[in-house]
């Protein structure tokens, strides 16, 4: 085990992929000679030349549909958003060339590419530059979504990510790179669809990912105070859910709280609560709650900013709403 | 198209109605608002009529028999329509009519029911529908849940469907009256041992067969209602007990007086009546007692409706004398008769029944010193009254021989402290005892 | 004239040249009976491109192409699959919506695709598969292969920023991409100057990336062979994307549902009467290559081609139900239902 931050788990990650596989390159915004915006392809230019570690114009539509065609003909391309807000102006390549290509050309062909970069809200950034789009990326059938919350997922997630045959949205937290965290030494890699149970816990399950984790672990303590024991389960990856592992803890706990950085209305929580429901329905005591940020835009003001978010307070105060608590 | 006549729910909280008669015989011709059948509900005998035009062409189910909420009750042939072939058409389906299949009429129509889009609309689709194991649907939902239906989260509905238990007799705690995991688990805890397991256990020994059966007696919808009210009563409200001892000489008094005057109208007043006009004004004093509890809030009612407990046959039924403190005791005398005459003839209307906001029960007559009364919630309290008797008083530093009766006010603790009932009982006794003072 | 410089200087063999005529014979008779179906039988859904009128763009350029190089177009994709040899069963059990169509059924006509021919697709989203056509000739150039991308759109996919995304990054890079826009003078219905700034689309998509642009007359097909070998040699060579606009003109509407009122019916008649296909047919004859007994058997086989096209995939399985949840992704798809 050595301790390393998330960027550099993500580095690493990428580092011993291209080492592995020729076929593996990195392309976006700076990510070569200003060694990435948020440092995270830092030194990857100097290790691997700009063959390979390639500085792309600003033109996101443009460069995914290249990593697109690239990985029809047999590369790997890792594709950098300098932020998914950006991902904005390339979703028609993402969603109806990376997500379509395998079933429109009946098997034939296969997009085996990584869309990574940083997403959330970071602090002061307004509602452009905030954007939380696992849930749009969800929705498509054809992509797979996956979430790291720590150095280690994050290191070995990516390493699988990039090994997938399909199209990856691999979605990172700009307020998470700097965390630093326990990475297995080796070879490391982290099933895509498995879910990780981070406390174990008899009496509610919360249901979290990314960022979020932070302040349901933070809850689940508080909670451990009221004699409430709450287990956490993060999803780590949003496509395909591990479906099982929520199952299994709702049938034990009986009640769920999902906590999400997401919007509210058709936000990931939503979707997630409607398959428990169709799966568990007898076994809940309780709706369903969620947790999320609240429905407006991202204003910059720092405090309206962290008022949106799930808090300790909040999530503290569904959990005693589905343990009937205040009664 | 044939005309399928539903059950109903011609009492806002029933959930099925038992046939008491045919009003009409197939080949009837019917139109709207005529009177198809006579209808046991949880509250009374109420009509059927129909909403509709036709020829009786088939009826679904026989005296006697449940019918739920949105079953067939019968079938009507439309203008032009050949009754009879109707009523072949739908032989199978409803052979209960015809066929006195008393044993499982209930299976029948749950077979119906399949083929019914209106009962698939009307009945609630949240319902619990608990089978007891032998195919017919266990106990109905009750007045537990203040009528309609019962909420319950689904682990609940799980659990209680393993265990056989009525959802409707389990009393809610969570929000919203919802019958949660924890209120069935309760529920089973409490329970007798043995109760819960309908089929006697097959490592009991078999009792001898006794020489003479025992006379069993299915639950009546009021009986089911009853059985609901008060054990939810006695297991959701915490309870406290306050007795006093009233003295009435003045009453019987004034009421000998009061009915000579009376006679000529065949009007004849009961300590009954002064004890219901002293509660009534009482309660407006004390507006806490005339109160409802709900989950969320204590109700104090603007109107004192007081409901007066009437033994029936099988039963019993609270029917409402509305804004009580405002009558005379000629008027509460006149209400008291009428209410009770239409609860022992099932013809009670539904405000009758409704808006009650204390309830009194008065087993005077039955000779009874003192008892504790079960509360009728959501209200908060109820008066339990025993008979007037001579007793020794003292008073002062000397020994006299006074009437006595003897009042228990059981209060729903959860919104009334012992306080408040102690001062709601302390102006009821000063009431009664100077009944002039009703006069202010 | 075409013609002229045809005749002067042929640039192909005996045998590639009846070729040539041959497979723009057939994608017409597709082209045409195709609509027949749509129309008569209902048997084809959806949208319905036709090619009629430009067949020598795909079959000029993607004739003189080699087997390793890679062909992607838009969603008016049928001439392009059939010239890249894709058969004819395949396409029109396509259409019909079967198992045995080069999509199995699940691309129908604006998706088609066939992997091992290098036939990347139809895309149809206009101007969607630019970028890819980059990304195609990227990997080319990053595996130090020397296969040419062609990429083939319309005109009206001129005016989406993906173009001109694909096009800078192409040029900076020097990517082996020949782009072809089919010229036929109408975006759908929305005739060149009413939605480009500028005719001269070489100025437009060539000379503002620093890509050689041709502007040529696509009905002369050998002209279309010529241009396109250039590029791909250009390319081969590591000089970068070429651009090639080719005026064209199509007979059908935009799609089945287009009664084309933007044109007059005497402008059609008068591209009729240039049509490609026939001019070609009297060069192959004055050169002595073919005589009207050899064209007249080539139409009965094309059309008996078709027609056993039609009965492949009228007798062919539908796409079954079990196939909704295949090739989703190559990872086992779990529904997320």
């Amino acid at each position: 085990m050595s301790v390393i931050a998330y960027r550099e788990a993500l580095n690493q990650a990428m580092s011993e992929e291209m080492e592995r596989d020729e076929r593996v390159f990195l392309m976006g915004e700076e990510v070569a000679e200003y060694d990435g915006a948020y440092k995270v392809s830092q030194g990857m230019l100097a290790r691997f030349g700009p063959r390979r570690i390639i500085d792309t114009p600003i033109s996101e539509e443009g460069f995914c549909g290249m990593g697109i065609g690239a990985a029809m003909v047999g590369l790997r391309p890792i594709v950098e958003f300098m932020t998914f807000s950006f991902s904005l102006v390339a979703i028609d390549q993402i969603v109806n060339n990376a997500a379509n290509m395998r079933y429109m050309s009946g098997g034939q062909f296969a997009v085996p590419i990584v869309f990574r970069g940083s997403s959330g809200m970071a602090g002061c950034l307004a509602a452009t530059h905030s954007h939380r789009l696992e849930a749009w990326y969800a929705h498509i059938p054809g992509l797979t979504v996956v979430m790291p919350a720590t150095p280690a997922d994050a290191k070995g997630l990516l390493k699988s990510a990039i090994r997938s045959d399909d199209p990856v949205i691999f979605i990172e937290h700009e307020v998470l790179y700097g965390d630093k965290g326990e990475v297995p030494d080796g070879e490391h890699l982290v099933p895509i669809g498995k879910a990780e149970i981070k406390r174990a816990g008899s009496d509610v399950t919360l249901i979290t990912y990314s960022r979020s984790l932070k302040a349901t672990m933070a809850a689940a303590e508080t909670l451990a105070g009221e004699g409430i024991d709450a287990e956490v389960i993060d999803i780590r990856t949003i496509r395909p859910l591990d479906l099982d592992t929520l199952l299994e803890s709702v049938g034990k706990t009986h009640r769920a709280v999902i906590v999400e950085e997401d919007w509210p209305y058709c936000g990931l929580g939503a979707g997630i609560s409607d398959r428990i429901m169709q799966k568990a329905f007898d076994e809940l005591d309780a709706p369903i709650r969620r947790v999320t940020t609240k429905d407006a835009p991202i204003p910059y003001n720092r405090a309206l900013e962290a008022s949106m978010l799930p808090s300790v307070d909040r999530v503290v105060a569904q959990v005693r709403d589905v343990m009937y608590s205040r009664l | 198209m044939p005309i399928e006549v539903p059950m109903g729910a011609i009492s806002p909280t029933m959930e099925s109605g038992q046939i008491v008669e045919w009003r009409v015989k197939v080949g009837d011709k019917v139109k709207e608002g005529d009177t198809l059948a006579d209808i046991q509900t949880d509250k009374a005998v109420m009509p059927l009529e129909s909403f509709d035009e036709g020829t009786v062409a088939v009826l679904c189910a026989q005296v006697g028999q449940d019918v739920k909420v949105g079953s067939p009750v019968l079938i009507l042939a439309g203008k032009g329509e050949d009754a009879q072939a109707i009523a072949a058409k739908s032989g199978a389906a409803t052979a209960a009519a015809p066929a006195p299949a008393a044993a499982e009429p209930q299976v029948k129509h749950e077979a119906q029911g399949a083929d019914a889009p209106y009962r698939e609309m009307t009945s609630s689709p949240t319902q619990p529908e608990i089978s007891n194991g032998q195919g017919k649907p266990a106990a109905t939902a009750s007045e537990v849940h203040g009528g309609g239906r019962i909420k319950s989260s689904p682990l609940a509905r799980k659990i209680a469907a393993s265990a056989k238990v009525d959802l409707g007799q389990v009393p809610p705690t969570g929000p919203g009256g919802r019958v949660i995991r924890r209120d069935v688990e309760a529920f089973l805890a409490s329970r007798p041992a043995g109760s819960a397991v309908p089929a006697p256990s097959k490592a009991a020994p078999a009792a001898k067969p006794s020489s003479a059966a025992a006379k069993r007696t299915p639950h009546s919808p009021m009986r089911k209602t009853i059985a609901a009210r008060m054990v939810q009563a006695k297991q959701s409200a915490p309870e406290i007990h306050v007795t006093v001892d009233i003295r009435i000489d003045e009453i019987v008094s004034i009421r000998e007086r009061l009915n000579k005057q009376l006679a000529a109208e065949k009007i004849k007043l009961s300590v009954g009546d002064f004890v219901t006009k002293g509660v009534a004004l009482a309660l407006r004093k004390h507006p806490g007692v005339n109160a409802t509890y709900e989950p969320e809030a204590i109700v104090e009612h603007p109107d004192v409706n007081v409901g007066i407990a009437v033994a029936l046959e099988g039963g019993l039924m609270v029917p409402v004398l509305h804004n009580a403190d405002t009558l005379g005791l000629r008027e509460i005398r006149q209400g008291s008769e009428a209410i009770v005459e239409a609860a022992r003839k099932g013809k009670l209307t539904s405000t009758q029944l409704t808006g009650g906001t204390f309830t009194i029960s008065n087993l005077g007559m039955y000779g009874v010193k003192a008892f504790d009364a079960i509360l009728n919630l959501p209200q908060v309290g109820i008066l339990a009254v025993g008979a007037g008797e001579k007793r020794p008083v003292v008073v002062g530093d000397t020994l006299q021989i006074g009437t006595v009766m003897t009042v228990t006010l059981t209060a729903d603790h959860r919104a009334v402290d012992g306080a408040l009932a102690a001062e709601f009982l302390r102006t009821l006794k000063g009431l009664l005892e100077e009944p002039t003072s009703m006069l202010l | 004239m075409s013609q002229a410089t045809t005749e002067a200087k042929p640039v192909v063999s005996k045998n590639q040249a009846v070729g040539w005529l041959r497979q723009m014979l057939l994608i017409r008779r597709f082209e045409e009976q195709s609509y027949k179906l749509y129309q008569m039988g209902g048997k084809i859904g959806g949208f319905c491109h036709l090619y009629s009128g430009q067949e020598p763009v795909a079959v000029g350029s993607i004739g003189v192409l080699r087997e390793d190089d890679y062909v992607i177009t838009a969603y008016r994709d049928h001439g392009h699959a059939l010239a890249r040899g894709m058969g004819a069963n395949e396409a029109m059990a396509e259409l019909l919506g079967r198992y045995t169509g080069c999509s199995k059924g699940k691309g129908g006509s604006m998706h088609f695709f066939d992997a091992e021919k290098g036939f990347l697709g139809g895309h149809a989203i206009v101007g969607s598969h630019i970028p890819l056509a980059a990304g195609v000739a990227f990997a080319s150039k990053y595996q130090n292969k020397d296969s040419v991308c062609i990429c083939y759109f319309g005109d009206g996919a001129m005016n989406q920023g993906s173009l001109h995304e694909a096009f800078n990054m192409a040029s900076l890079w020097k990517l082996p991409v020949i782009y072809v826009v089919e010229n036929n003078m109408m975006s759908m219905g929305t005739q060149l100057h009413r939605h480009s700034c500028l005719m001269d689309l070489t100025v437009r998509c060539g000379t503002a990336y620093g890509i050689p642009g041709y502007s040529i007359d696509a009905n002369d097909i050998e002209l279309v062979a010529t241009t396109t070998r250039e590029c791909a040699a250009r390319a081969r060579a590591g000089e970068g994307p070429s651009f090639i606009e080719m005026k064209t003109y199509r007979y059908r509407g935009h799609s089945m549902s287009d009664p084309a009122k933007y044109r007059t019916k005497e402008e059609l008649e008068d591209a009729k009467a240039r049509d490609p296909i026939v001019a070609y047919e009297h060069i192959l004859k004055d050169r002595g290559w073919i005589d009207d007994e050899a064209i007249e058997r080539m139409h009965d086989e094309i059309k008996a081609e078709v027609e056993e096209s039609i009965k492949f995939a009228e007798e062919s399985e539908q796409t079954p139900p079990e196939a909704l949840y295949q090739d989703v992704t190559v990872a086992h798809h779990i529904p997320q239902e």
